[in-house]
């Protein structure tokens, strides 16, 4: 799930060795709950305000960027545009036109064909192994964040005699963000190093 | 777990894993997956594998671990029958 060995690099630094690309994770997320823990009313006028900023940043430039170490789980890194049954034929089955598929991909093409634009990935990204892999990242972060909502939901119902409604906003844009990067998090903890998955091959190769 | 032979087969033919990858479309981390047999590639994946490889399917994949080639090349013992 991690993109090709030349974008494994983050703030200049290589993150292919996967202590470092740990470290990135521990850091960021320190360095969030510390950011958001100092920041108060007096600096930015507002907690949640604070909160927000916080979050944009680290989702835009931090170690869980779109354009970070992992390969994007639900945007495709390009989209087109299509429209007509050409376009679909030529999309679904990589042929000139609609009347050059097969009696077999027609029939499926009129059977899912609606009428419109519609826009598409521009080429699969993620192949089979790596969307199973997402939809357990993702069952794995939902519960995860599930357990972190409920959680909090039971020390304020223990321990709150009316909700603060600044602290409500705060907790629930926290776990947005959890549920956004926890997936991400998991690749770039557990992913092994590139070169020692390349170098094994290297060995069979020399011995062939 | 599926055992495979994509590794041996790879380098009888010379090929990397990005060959082999953008022939069987699949990223080239995966082919590194089904080497190690870390991932149980599906029906259609096997298939495409073993018709790029010009193989009957069970050539390429096994539910039992492959005797070397070497062995059933030259008829070979095995160990517990030596």
């Amino acid at each position: 799930m991690l993109r090709s060995e030349k974008h494994l690099r983050w703030l200049g630094l290589d993150m292919r060795p996967r202590w470092r690309r740990r470290v990135g994770v521990v850091v960021t997320y320190f360095a969030l709950i510390a950011a958001t823990s100092a920041a108060d009313g007096s600096w930015w006028g507002h907690p949640f305000i604070a909160m927000l900023f916080f979050n944009t940043l680290v989702m835009s430039f931090g170690i869980f960027s779109p354009r970070g170490l992992v390969k994007p789980l639900t945007d495709p890194p390009e989209r087109i545009v299509i429209e007509g049954l050409d376009q679909w034929a030529m999309y679904r089955y990589a042929v000139p036109n609609f009347d050059a598929a097969t009696p077999a991909q027609q029939a499926y093409l009129l059977r899912k064909y609606r009428v419109g634009r519609f826009l598409v990935p521009a080429k699969p990204w993620l192949d089979e192994r790596e969307l199973k892999e997402r939809d357990q990242l993702d069952r794995w972060a939902m519960q995860w964040v599930l357990s972190v909502l409920g959680v909090q939901a039971g020390m304020y119902a223990v321990g709150h005699a009316a909700l603060n409604r600044m602290e409500v906003v705060g907790t629930l844009s926290g776990i947005a963000l959890l549920g956004r990067t926890l997936p991400q998090a998991r690749v770039l903890w557990y992913e092994a190093d590139p070169r020692e998955l390349s170098g094994e091959m290297e060995l069979v190769m020399k011995e062939v | 777990m599926l055992y495979n032979r994509i590794a041996v087969l790879r380098a009888e033919r010379k090929l990397s894993r990005i060959e082999l990858a953008a022939n069987v479309g699949v990223n080239v981390q995966t082919v590194g997956f089904l080497e190690r047999g870390d991932y149980t590639p599906s029906l259609e994946l096997a298939f495409r594998i073993s018709r790029f490889f010009k193989l009957p399917i069970e050539a390429v994949f096994s539910p039992d671990p492959f005797r070397p080639l070497s062995e059933q090349l030259y008829e070979m013992p095995t160990r517990k029958e030596a």
